[in-house]
């Protein structure tokens, strides 16, 4: 616990320094990481130094290489040849996946990683074990006294036999900071790490959560922040790391920035505020439009209007917990909104649930293949019969030679490999697999085809394939609606794209202005602006 | 099943054969492929028993009589078996078939004997009494959100508790023979219930194999949440499944009364552990991991033929339930071995 580093600062206090002209060595120097896929170039050469007491930010847009760049540091995902890693100075392994230096890595997801069944006594024991007495007992008093002063260090008095579920979610984040600084061997020579640890916390817990962070600094951590939010960088961040496109475009220290600044290092141009354009549809043309939205309220969703014509393909683009993901969640009948009118080729209608979507002509394709897109254990054809078993039965038998001609057509119609109606689905690739769902939902003739990040996790020509299935259906006259967080194939594949920020739609984009910086700079609208524009 | 025949199209029933179209292999690939110790290992493992009995055994076991009263016997656990496949066909596990099927022996046996009740009448109340079994454990698991398998343990007891309180613990005898020639009487050497097993297997097979409604079914055990998804109603689809399961439990119970001619308290407990076994061991048969109707009919008799042997050699009592258990682990193994445990309870809406 004992504050070693030269460059350990008290809380609140912003550092100045450039980290390399300060003179202990970084507790953590990660340099010349660069990260291929197949066909992508995640991460071009980055450095990165954390040193003690202070906090990094990490920022970038989607797809930019941050949470490239954490899996790389975190030990997921191995680097590509060339890439050196320095703890306290001394070389390290980077591939070494535990033991070592990586014992003085925390890292927080935003799922925090606790056990909500399990009290907090048990949830710090995950990490830390328990305290024994002699014969094997545990020490329960030791344990409470022990979990009681760790908490109190980060000012909160709670119970620690309470079960972690029942704490606020405020309360939760600061148990998993505790747990993760307190398992650090020598804080001077821990990294702690927070992976958008504010995107699902209410606006006004996010300081205590910002005050146990910096407590972590002040105890010697070095803290790696990465998030969206600009605003939580620019109140907890002291120095800066920007990302794009997988290559290191900025470093400098946070203080003097502004939001708008902010925006500028990420997106890389200035973009005039004014280019918002005008939301809500025109009454008039409500009588041609596919599908309309107006006035939508759901958990996140905030007064949200969109509409679609007949053979369009809108996107609608937003930061995770945006409310991006509740649009397709209720238009597909699986979530109710609280209030809101949805309009399908004019007609206001009820989506009470899936199969009364699907009585519409309204098919999703899930963000989440298993288990929602496909049945794993069933073969490629009787997945893409199942939503539409009636054409292959008659008088009440199913025809397996139907259903398999059937299928073969979509096989061959969207080149599934392999081209075998009997495989199980389990046992094709991502993007083969993606392109059996998709199949099953165009098999149906959706009228409205909403798709949930459609290409995630496929591989780049299957992702191809994918979009040009989409195009193939909205030239028979489907109407897509696609939510993705890969902004730049929105901005490639869409007609029009919808931003969502903090519920509310930001802007809507058509033609040219559809670009990943057009997005970028609405989605990372702060709940703080709005209005004022 | 509630969505079946929507569509009565003019389209003739088409002769199907499995269905592939695909480059055809040899005749001779194509039987082994049918036949391989893989796919039917349990008509190999009855093959191996029935050699060894018949070894230690020559006499007894080649006794026709031996085999027409194991099948008689065997047929009310096969329906009770076909009644644990439907549910966990869609997923769900239904531990009260079992003692539905002594809850209905007793009320048949007591509404005969007691009421005089024509036993055509009885059979159409005990039927309905296994639908209402089937909707409670629906209610329990759908509504009240208890995971199936303690759900149907719950019922199951009280289901037995109601069949104790009724039967006093007592065996009544049924002196009606309109009634108990229905399970004696013999046709081709076997008895009726034989007959019914086999009418009820076909039903079952034809009802999940070849229908949209058993194909959805499938589905809902694969994976409820991309089931509804594909617009099924997983709920309902999952009640009908339980009330099919508590009507064979039914089905079974009428047989056995009538075989035995006399109600027998606590009778359900011995057929739940062999129905389980019977379906998790059917379903490496045939269909490559999922349960199916004519692989639980074959592993019931290959455990059939494995207890009966042991019975001749004269072997303790407990030797039923030591083979049941294993085979159980040795069947839920193999599902998993091959790769396809479909056989999890899924997570229900």
């Amino acid at each position: 616990m004992s504050p070693s580093s030269a460059d350990l600062r008290l809380p609140g206090q912003t550092g100045e320094t450039p980290p390399h002209e300060s003179g202990a060595a970084p507790t953590l120097s990660v340099r010349h990481v660069t990260k291929t896929f197949p066909g992508q170039v995640a991460l071009n050469d980055v450095s990165l130094e954390l040193r003690a007491g202070q906090v990094h930010a990490l920022v970038g847009h989607n797809g930019s290489g941050k949470s490239t760049l954490v899996k790389v540091i975190t030990g997921f995902h191995a680097p590509d040849p060339g890439a050196t890693v320095e703890h306290l100075g001394e070389p390290v392994d980077v591939a070494a996946t535990a033991g070592g230096w990586r014992d003085h890595v925390h890292t927080i997801h935003q799922d925090l990683g606790l056990v909500p069944t399990l009290s907090v006594i048990d949830n710090l024991a995950l990490v830390h074990g328990y305290r024994k007495r002699p014969g094997g007992r545990i020490d329960w008093r030791a344990e409470r006294r022990n979990a009681t002063a760790i908490l109190r260090e980060f000012d909160v008095d709670i119970d620690p036999r309470t079960p972690v579920g029942e704490l606020s979610r405020r309360d939760q984040a600061v148990v998993a900071i505790a747990r993760a600084v307190s398992g650090l061997a020598d804080d001077a020579r821990g990294v702690l790490i927070l992976d958008e640890p504010t995107a699902t916390l209410p606006r006004k817990e996010v300081h205590v959560l910002f005050d146990a962070v910096r407590r972590a600094a002040a105890r010697g951590c070095a803290v790696l922040f990465v998030s969206h939010r600009l605003s939580d960088v620019l109140e907890i961040g002291e120095w800066l790391t920007v990302l794009r496109d997988g290559r290191k475009v900025a470093e400098r220290s946070v203080r003097g920035l502004t939001h708008e600044s902010l925006v500028t290092l990420i997106v890389g141009t200035a973009i005039d505020r004014d280019t918002r354009r005008s939301i809500g549809a025109p009454v008039s043309s409500q009588a041609e439009e596919a599908i309309s939205v107006s006035h939508l309220h759901s958990g996140k969703l905030r007064d949200f209007s969109f509409s679609a014509h007949r053979q369009e393909t809108v996107g609608v683009a937003g930061l995770d917990g945006s409310g991006r993901e509740d649009i397709t969640r209720i238009l597909a009948g699986l979530e109710r909104p609280t209030a809101g009118e949805i309009r399908l080729d004019g007609v206001p209608v009820r989506i009470s649930s899936p199969a009364a979507a699907l009585a519409k002509g309204i098919a999703l394709v899930p963000a989440r293949r298993v288990p929602e897109g496909l049945v794993q254990q069933m073969s490629v054809s009787e997945n893409i019969t199942l939503p539409l078993l009636r054409t292959v039965t008659s008088r009440g038998r199913l025809s397996r030679r139907r259903e398999n001609r059937d299928a073969r057509t979509w096989i061959q119609r969207f080149d599934i490999k392999p081209a075998d109606p009997h495989r199980e689905v389990a046992n094709l690739s991502g993007g083969n697999a993606q392109k059996v769902v998709v199949a099953k939902w165009l098999r149906t003739r959706p009228r409205i085809l909403l798709l949930e990040e459609p290409t995630a996790g496929v591989d780049i020509g299957a992702k191809g394939a994918i979009w040009d299935m989409v195009a193939d259906a909205t030239r028979d006259g489907t109407t897509a609606v696609v939510t993705s967080s890969d902004w730049e194939e929105l901005a490639e594949r869409c007609d029009r794209v919808v931003v969502v920020a903090n519920g509310r739609v930001q802007a809507v984009l058509v033609d040219d202005g559809i670009t990943t910086d057009q997005i970028a700079h609405h989605a990372l609208q702060e709940p703080e602006a709005e209005g004022v524009a | 099943m509630t969505q079946s025949v929507e569509d009565r199209s003019r389209v003739p029933i088409l002769p199907d054969v499995g269905g592939t179209q695909a480059a055809a292999p040899s005749t001779a690939r194509k039987i082994w492929k049918a036949i391989s110790p893989r796919r039917v290992s349990a008509i190999y493992l009855a093959a191996i028993l029935f050699a060894y009995f018949t070894y230690r055994l020559p006499d007894l076991f080649l006794e026709p009589r031996t085999w027409t009263t194991l099948l008689s016997q065997q047929s009310i656990a096969v329906i009770v078996a076909l009644g644990v496949l439907i549910p966990v066909a869609a997923g769900v596990f239904d531990v009260s078939v079992a003692y539905t099927m002594g809850l209905t022996s007793t009320v048949m046996t007591l509404l005969i004997v007691e009421h005089n009740t024509p036993w055509g009448l009885a059979a159409v109340l005990v039927i309905v009494i296994g639908a209402v079994a089937g909707l409670v454990n629906a209610f329990v698991i759908s509504i009240l959100k208890v995971n199936s398998l303690i759900a149907t343990l719950g019922t199951g007891m009280v289901i037995a508790a109601i069949d104790l309180a009724l039967s006093s613990g007592e065996s009544r005898p049924i002196l009606n023979t309109s009634f108990t020639d229905l399970g004696t009487n013999r046709f081709l050497q076997l008895t009726w219930p034989v007959y019914a097993a086999l009418a009820v297997a076909a039903i079952t097979w034809y009802l999940l194999e070849h229908t949209a409604p058993g194909r959805r079914t499938y589905a809902i055990g694969g994976s409820a949440p991309a089931a509804r998804l594909a617009g099924i109603p997983v709920r309902r689809y999952i009640a009908v499944t339980l009330m099919c399961a508590g009507v064979l439990g039914a089905v079974a119970g009428i047989l056995l009364t009538a075989r035995i001619g006399a109600n027998t308290p606590g009778v359900g407990q011995s057929y739940v552990l062999p129905g389980f076994a019977a379906v998790f061991l059917g379903a490496t048969q045939f269909k490559d991991g999922r349960m199916n109707a004519w692989g639980t009919v074959v592993a019931i008799l290959a455990l059939a033929v494995g207890t009966k042997g042991f019975d001749l050699i004269g072997v303790k009592l407990w030797i039923h339930d030591l083979f049941y258990g294993v085979a159980l682990i040795v069947a839920m193994a193999m599902s998993v071995w091959s790769k396809r445990s479909s056989i999890e309870p899924n997570g229900l809406p």
